[in-house]
């Protein structure tokens, strides 16, 4: 349409103006990133007394644990495939315990009493001199972004994927705001971050690499900077205006390559490796032979005295974590989000345990309820849309669960950002609809997979029933055939019996017993 | 788990609240209303006020009857809002019943028989504008007005077309009204006489018939005149006393000349403050405006239609508050930008048309109400391709 032409050209105008990739959609937020390292270093907190490591893989699926009850573990050692235990000491429990999940549910957990010593970390395995998929498999590295995707199997499917990997794109935007676990990461760690870089990229074949990074964070900036005059890579370093939600995988492709992707297409899938800074250089630990055992976490909040970013170890608990902060927060009077202010999620239960995805913890007094209003219809949400969606239109769809019309709304696209509540004068929990949405969908595929699955099942079977029926009928009919040719030499052979009886004159006897009575049921 | 919508605070991004929006869109009303009140007449203030306290008061007792609650919903503004764009669109001279009845059908036909807030497909100041004018025609176009503190009678038709009065000897219909009897006017007169005296009226066209009054300084100096020179008048039909150039000068005239023009100019203010303020976008105003431009345009310059020149047509009536405040209500307009762009040009179409060849002096309400018609149609047609669906895969 015109105007929208005209729109367009303006845009490609002020983006060439502006020399940066402007992003679809989106907000600029009040950037606060409370609790980064002052003097270059991240707190650590010590060992808690117990570690739980839920048994659940990125897609939430089940993993068979490969230890048992009572058994010692060793820091780095294989608990279940894709999970590695932080620390070593013994396994005293595999049970149910809360985990981190909206709803605070409960998932088979090991739970791993740590040693008195067992704070002593070294490499458990041997460095090895260029990284591979099975390095990063052992050491459990899995993405430290939003998905926590299981990097190995990432990498592998990369690769896997006929085409070659071009770009690998080094994800350092933490475009929600109230975290800097990222940002303190490259302020104190800028020079193993581009050994990880280049590391990756050996390992990847990859031809270029960006680093995308928030045009604001200086000193991040600089001291990558730095690290890449003592060690120059053929890397750019991008500068973004900072909007929410940059850091978005498909968003950040979208806007450093101008490639749009599709529903359910990877970055892969056009030859670009996307990986959090953070994932990086944990990739680069593993090379080292140190497993992935803990992330940074940032603790900010109105109900947080000192914001502070610390190192925790996977299987700490959120209170844990509160409580050697010096926070003690409950559940009444506060909420506790993980996963960012914006698409997180308040948790349910303050004894989830940390994992590869917990970026922030953030607490804040609880809120009060506000009543939404119904749609007025002002499209802000359209607006700031960073998929190019109508959340208004897609909200009648999810709200009435017709998933085909939501699908064709694009519920796929949707990133869950929040964007859309955010600027709703009318409130509307449009995100948390719209999670739901594809919550029911998932379900419903699943269910559908089952009923295929079923289908499938029924059919063979059918037709496996078909087969023997046919079999047999099969068999009957060579049966008869025999029978009736028996038969007829029976009668034959009564034929002749009886002629020769009647030969000899020997009446009253009639051997007729032997005809077929009944067809030869087999 | 708590909604996400609750930490727009918390990130400390001041989201705007519908009650906050509605805010704004009032705010930018008062000058228009102030401008109104004190050059026209100051009734106004009393039919704004009687309305909103009607309206108030009809929607708590309907929000009873459907068991909703009452005060957030009282609260959000949407009801004072559209009272007051009524009271703003009916004469001042209405009697207050009548404003009330319409309030009655406002709140009752135009908002809570679909449902409230934002379910209603018309706007609903417009549907009350609507049953108004069908219903009490005669109070609804009665634009008797008060100026200067004296009740003045609507004064007689004009005879004598460019014998245009100062406004304050006028004193009753609004331009619009007075542009209606001097077309017909015009069209009884130049009917019988065949053209006879071509060209005489191109080549002076301020001095003819109207000494006094078409050469004001107020009108000569403008750059309106500039611009109605400019305008080409048809290079075969000028008959003998040329009625689409005079109707062209007593339209300017008449609209430039009223202090009409000075409420359409604060009403143009406030929406320019609306779009700064983001509250509005300037596809429908834009829309609205460039198509009721383009038509006036294009008839005069093929000079058979007696038109209002350009400046005059925008400013008449209730083209702007119409395009800024009536049909920028979200709710009952398309959503999508196309779509806005589209409704907004359908509204243009539908106010010059109905404003040209229809018996109502002005089109706007019934204009706006025809293209609500259309806005499931537009934003059906222009809902924006979602680029990242299924459909594209490979
Ligand atoms: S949550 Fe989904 S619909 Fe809402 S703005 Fe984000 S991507 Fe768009
Ligand atoms: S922002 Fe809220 S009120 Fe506005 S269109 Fe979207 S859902 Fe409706």
């Amino acid at each position: 349409m015109p105007a929208e032409t005209v729109m367009k050209l303006l845009h490609h105008w002020w983006t060439a103006r502006r020399d940066e990739p402007v992003m679809r959609g989106g907000l600029t937020l009040p950037r606060h990133k409370p609790g980064l390292p002052v003097n270059g270093e991240i707190a650590t907190l010590v060992m808690p007394d117990r570690l739980v490591l839920p048994l659940l893989d990125y897609h939430g699926r089940r993993l068979l644990p490969v230890v048992s009850v009572g058994q010692r573990v060793d820091y780095g050692e294989s608990l279940a495939p894709g999970l590695i235990a932080s620390a070593s000491g013994s396994v005293i429990a595999i049970e149910p315990r809360p985990v981190m999940h909206p709803s605070g549910r409960s998932e088979l957990c090991v739970v791993i009493r740590p040693d008195e010593n067992g704070t002593v970390e070294s490499a458990v395995h041997e460095a090895v001199p260029e990284l591979t998929e099975q390095r990063l498999a052992t050491c459990g590295v899995t993405g430290l972004g939003g998905a926590g995707f299981d990097t190995a199997s990432k990498v592998h499917k990369a690769t896997q994927h006929g085409e070659q990997l071009d770009t690998l794109l080094i994800n350092a935007v933490e475009c929600e705001p109230m975290i800097s676990c990222d940002e303190s990461l490259m302020m104190c760690h800028a020079t193993e971050i581009i050994d990880a870089i280049a590391s990756l990229m050996t390992m990847t074949h990859c031809k270029r690499c960006v680093i995308a990074i928030e045009n604001d964070k200086h000193a991040a900036i600089a001291a990558l900077r730095q690290a890449l005059d003592l060690r120059p890579l053929a890397l750019t370093l991008q500068p973004l205006a900072p909007v929410y939600p940059a850091g978005a995988e498909r968003q950040l492709v979208e806007r450093i390559t101008g490639q749009l992707l599709f529903a359910g297409e990877r970055p892969t899938h056009r030859g670009i490796l996307c990986i959090n800074v953070a994932t990086a250089l944990a990739a680069r630990q593993s090379q080292l032979g140190f497993p992935m055992t803990s992330r940074i976490v940032t603790l900010a909040g109105r109900s947080v005295d000192e914001p502070v970013n610390v190192r925790v170890r996977f299987g700490t608990s959120v209170a844990e974590v509160l409580r050697q902060t010096g926070n003690k927060p409950s559940l009444a009077s506060h909420q506790v989000r993980t996963g960012g202010p914006l698409s997180g999620f308040d948790l349910a239960s303050l004894e989830a345990p940390v994992t590869a995805t917990t970026n922030s913890i953030i607490v804040q007094p609880v809120q009060p309820t506000v009543e939404p209003l119904p749609c007025i219809r002002c499209d802000r949400c359209s607006d700031v849309c960073p998929a190019g969606l109508l959340p208004q239109q897609l909200l009648w769809y999810a709200r009435a669960e017709d998933l085909a019309g939501s699908r064709r709304f694009g519920l796929d696209s949707c990133i869950e950002c929040g964007c859309c509540d955010l600027v709703c004068p009318s409130g509307i929990s449009l995100t948390q609809t719209f999670r739901h949405a594809r919550d029911s969908q998932r379900e419903q595929r699943h269910r559908d997979q089952l009923a295929d699955a079923a289908e499938l099942r029924f059919h063979k079977r059918e037709d496996r029933l078909a087969q023997r029926q046919a079999a047999r009928e099969r068999r009957r009919q060579d049966a008869r055939a025999k029978l009736i040719g028996d038969s007829d030499a029976i009668g034959d052979a009564l034929a002749r019996a009886r002629r020769r009886r009647q030969r000899h004159e020997r009446p009253g006897q009639s051997g007729d017993h032997a005809t077929p009575s009944h067809d030869g049921d087999s | 788990m708590s909604t996400t919508a609750l930490n727009a605070g918390v990130v400390g991004y001041g989201r705007r609240s519908v009650r906050g929006i509605m805010g704004h869109v009032m705010l930018a009303l008062v000058p228009g209303t102030i401008v109104y009140a004190t050059l026209i007449d100051y009734r106004i203030i009393l039919n704004v006020l009687v309305a909103i306290i009607a309206a108030l008061c009809v929607e708590a007792v309907l929000l009873r009857l459907r068991q909703r609650a009452i005060l957030p919903l009282l609260c959000d503004g949407s009801i004072v809002l559209a009272a007051w764009l009524l009271a703003l669109c009916v004469p001042p001279s209405l009697p207050a019943w009548q404003l009330i009845a319409g309030i009655v059908v406002m709140t009752g036909l135009g908002k809570h028989l679909y449902g409230g807030l934002g379910q209603n497909p018309f706007n609903p100041a417009m549907v009350a504008y609507a049953v108004l004018i069908v219903s009490f025609p005669v109070t609804m176009t009665d634009w008797q007005i008060n100026v200067n503190g004296s009740e003045a009678a609507y004064d007689n038709a004009p005879t004598q077309l460019p014998q245009l009065p100062e406004w304050d000897a006028i004193t009753g219909a609004t331009p619009l009204d007075r542009l209606r009897q001097a077309r017909s006017i015009i069209h009884r007169r130049t009917a019988p006489e065949a053209p006879t005296q071509p060209g005489q009226l191109a080549s002076e066209p301020d001095t003819r018939k109207a000494p006094g009054h078409a050469t004001t300084p107020l009108a000569e100096g403008s750059p309106l005149h500039a611009l109605r020179k400019d305008m080409p008048e048809g290079p075969a039909a000028i008959p003998i006393t040329n009625p689409m150039a005079e109707y062209s000068r007593f339209a300017d005239a008449a609209i430039m000349r009223s202090p009409w023009k000075w409420v359409s100019l604060a009403w143009l203010a406030g929406g320019i403050y609306l779009l700064f303020a983001g509250i509005i976008t300037w596809h429908i105003p834009a829309s609205v405006l460039l198509t009721v431009a383009v038509l006036y345009l294009a008839c005069g310059s093929v000079g058979t239609v007696p038109t209002i020149p350009l400046i005059p047509a925008l400013l008449s009536g209730a083209l702007m508050i119409g395009a800024f405040f009536i049909a920028t209500d979200p709710v009952s307009a398309a959503t999508s930008n196309t779509g806005k762009l589209i409704y907004g040009a359908g509204i243009g179409v539908f106010t010059f048309v109905i404003r040209e060849y229809s018996v109502y002096p002005e089109g706007v309400a019934f204009a706006v109400l025809l293209m609500n018609i259309c806005v499931p149609l537009l934003d059906y047609l222009f809902t924006r391709a979602v680029p990242t669906s299924d459909a594209g895969r490979k």
